[in-house]
């Protein structure tokens, strides 16, 4: 079986016979369960709604012969995957007749990412990702095992991650500048979590939208089904009296009347996702130099990141949110964007924390980036007006695309007058957003970090290590040249590549990316005689 | 939100980003002229078969206005392009400056280069000319000096490599 080796000591010796193992067996059964009970349950509901009578013999020998196939299909690829992690390679192959064959190098790994949904938990198995730090082009070398059983799982992280089984020192000053939360490792045990779900959190998930999302897709699948039983949706009782009752009030009032259910809704349903979603946060630093980040009641998702590759934190505030005294936290590192067995990007596989009082989020920057103060906490450098005069300009110039195009439709006399009349509602709000966006827009740089600050309705804060910045870039269009604004970029090796300070000044901006990474930019740079 | 910070008693010494030292081959502006011209070609006769069959006055219009944007695209901004794209190599950078309408400048340590790869398509052989991208570990970070003499771009790869050999790590 596969977890027979879960003894062995962690830093193995290099040998070249190293055993293959195979997944668990319990995979055969797990695997294919979650899609079938779901297809069976479709049939249940499309039999009550038609009524049992009609049940034939097809029916049941389509469902057998499905049920057979994805099981089989299940038990094949159990039966020819096998992987082994050797002293240098993780390796896993699977297939006879077509045979794949993927050798990751160990010190390349970043991340390891276990997920376990309901199904899996019961029968004690997890879902095992791993992640490279490789950026760009085709992610073709992570490594999925679906799946492993939870000891395997875990023993599989140890050994991963261990290969550095020292937590970062190089930028540690001394002991006692960490922050309070950041404990000193002990070589035994883990520390104490730096955050832990708690259930003050639940009072910020009615600002989210996530409710939203729900009843799309509830009312998404709905309508599927009603198809598939071949029901007319808008005949159904409830939904013919809603209809009724919206078709006797009058406009404003059923407008607002919507509104007002749609809200409520929404604060429902986002609780109950938040607390499904992410109830039972831990976040953990490790004894062996990662970060451990746990959580989810039902699907139950654990992420370890090795330390040394963040690269930094970011912010999110969306405007509900931080009105509300809220935010949540990403992780800036290398590595993070697994995949799961059908190729798709995992979701939330950089989240620091979910949606969570600010102190809380500025005590775990803090605390994750190892500095002793909070650096998002003090003032930034705001942009100079004329950055409100651009971006206000290019806001209103795209707002007035629609009306220009409106208007001249009905010079040619295709539309009616009124419609771009209509169109040019749109133009206050470009106004507003334009000026939010130059409020959120802002820079600074700490002893060790650079924080950048942008975003309109979404206000995103990104403290990145000073020492993790690989390039510069520069951008000044024909518009900012005379106000002398500088949209500075600076390259990380993590996430989205880089990190932009939009229309800052641009002798400030220059003067600060020179002191950020010392000696680089410096020479490039000459005193402006003026002009 | 944060208030503004004061701003300092003296204000900032005014700063610019210095041109690089070196220039381009001037045979990448006959380059840039042929590819140019080849991709207007593309567009304009695109117009004009269309225009064989139907001619709406729109569409009339809209190939003059193709064609004059054609000319001058290939006999004016060719120039602006080698006058604005420099490039230079120190022992601690690279640092690239190009762009007509939006100018873009971009330095990168030699320490964090990754790969150094030379790209020649098949006009760019004809006229004896390489471009040379230097890739860094971040997806944003890649710096393109197009257009350079074959023998000098194989000479500054070399140099270029020679240097990030030198440095330890993985260069992230």
């Amino acid at each position: 079986m596969t977890a027979a080796s879960s003894t062995e000591p962690k830093p193995e010796p290099a040998m070249a016979g190293e055993p293959w193992h195979r997944l668990d067996r319990r995979s055969i059964w797990v695997a294919p369960l979650t899609p079938l009970a779901g297809l069976f349950a479709t049939g249940l509901v499309v039999l009550t709604v038609r009524g049992w009578e009609n049940l034939g013999l097809v029916e049941p020998a389509i469902g057998a012969v499905v049920a057979i196939g994805a099981f089989g299909w299940s038990a094949w690829y159990w039966a020819t995957t096998w992987y082994r992690v050797t002293a240098t390679q993780v390796e896993l192959r699977s297939g006879l007749l077509v045979r794949q064959h993927r050798s990751v190098p160990r010190d390349r790994l970043r991340s390891v990412d276990l997920t376990a949904d309901v199904v899996h938990r019961l029968a004690g198995l997890a879902v095992v990702a791993i992640g490279t730090g490789r950026q760009g082009g085709e992610s073709d070398d992570e490594v999925t095992l679906d799946s492993v059983a939870t000891a395997e799982a875990e023993r599989l992280r140890v050994v991963l991650l261990a290969r550095d089984a020292r937590p970062d020192t190089r930028d540690v000053t001394a002991p006692d500048a960490l922050a309070p939360d950041a404990p000193v490792a002990s070589p035994h045990d883990d520390a104490p979590p730096l955050a832990v779900f708690d259930a003050s959190w639940v009072r910020l998930a009615p600002l989210s939208l996530l409710g939203l999302v729900a009843i799309g897709l509830l009312g998404a699948g709905a309508g599927q089904l009603a198809r598939a039983v071949d029901v007319e949706v808008f005949e159904v009782g409830p939904v013919q009296a809603v209809l009724d009752w919206f078709g006797r009030t009058p406009l404003l009032v059923s407008v607002l009347g919507g509104l007002a259910v749609l809200v409520v809704l929404n604060a429902i349903l986002s609780t109950v996702v938040y607390v499904l979603l992410y109830g039972g946060f831990t976040l953990t630093r490790a004894a062996d130099g990662t970060l451990r980040i746990s959580y989810g009641l039902l699907t139950r998702r654990s992420v370890s990141i090795e330390e040394l590759r963040i690269r930094g934190v970011a912010i999110e505030e969306p405007l509900l949110l931080r009105l509300g005294g809220g935010a949540r936290c990403k992780i800036v590192a290398a590595g993070l964007g697994t995949k799961g067995r059908e190729g798709k990007e995992k979701q939330d596989s950089d989240l620091l924390l979910p949606a969570a009082p600010r102190a809380v989020v500025h005590r775990v920057t803090a605390a994750v980036l190892r500095s002793p103060c909070v650096p998002v906490a003090g003032p930034l450098t705001r942009h100079p007006v004329a950055a409100l005069r651009v971006l206000a300009r290019q806001r209103v110039a795209t707002a007035a695309v629609p009306a220009a195009v409106l208007g001249l439709l009905a010079g040619l006399g295709l539309v009616p007058h009124w419609t771009w009349q209509v169109a040019l509602l749109l133009l206050p709000p470009a106004v507003a957003f334009a000026v939010l966006e130059y409020r959120n827009l802002g820079h600074g740089i700490t002893d060790r970090f650079l924080v950048v600050r942008d975003g309109s309705t979404l206000r995103r804060t990104v403290v990145l290590r000073r020492d993790g910045i690989i390039a510069w870039r520069f951008r000044r269009s024909v518009l900012q040249r005379r106000p002398r604004l500088l949209t500075t970029s600076a390259a990380v090796a993590a996430g989205k590549g880089a990190h932009t300070i939009n229309y800052a000044d641009q002798d400030e901006v220059l003067a600060m990316a020179r002191d950020t990474v010392p000696g680089l930019l410096a020479p490039f740079l000459e005193l402006d005689a003026g002009r | 939100m944060n208030p503004g910070v004061p701003t300092p008693a003296e204000p900032p010494p005014r700063l610019r980003l210095r041109p690089p030292s070196h220039q381009v081959d001037p045979r990448a502006v006959t380059w840039w002229r042929l590819r140019d011209a080849g991709s207007w070609a593309v567009v304009l006769v695109g117009g004009g078969v269309v225009l064989l069959f139907v001619q709406p006055l729109w569409l009339v219009l809209l190939e003059v206005a193709a064609a004059i944007a054609a000319v001058l695209d290939v006999t004016i901004t060719p120039r602006i392009r080698y006058d604005r794209h420099r490039w230079e190599a120190t022992d601690q950078a690279v640092y690239v400056r190009y762009g007509v309408f939006v100018e873009d400048w971009r330095v990168a340590p030699l320490s964090r280069v990754q790969t150094v790869d030379t790209q020649r398509g098949p006009l760019q052989q004809w006229l004896g000319l390489s471009t040379v991208t230097v890739t860094t570990a971040s997806t944003a970070g890649a710096l393109r000096i197009t257009g350079l003499d074959r023998d000098k771009a194989a000479d500054l790869v070399e140099a270029l490599t020679a240097a990030t050999e030198a440095t330890a790590g993985d260069a992230t």
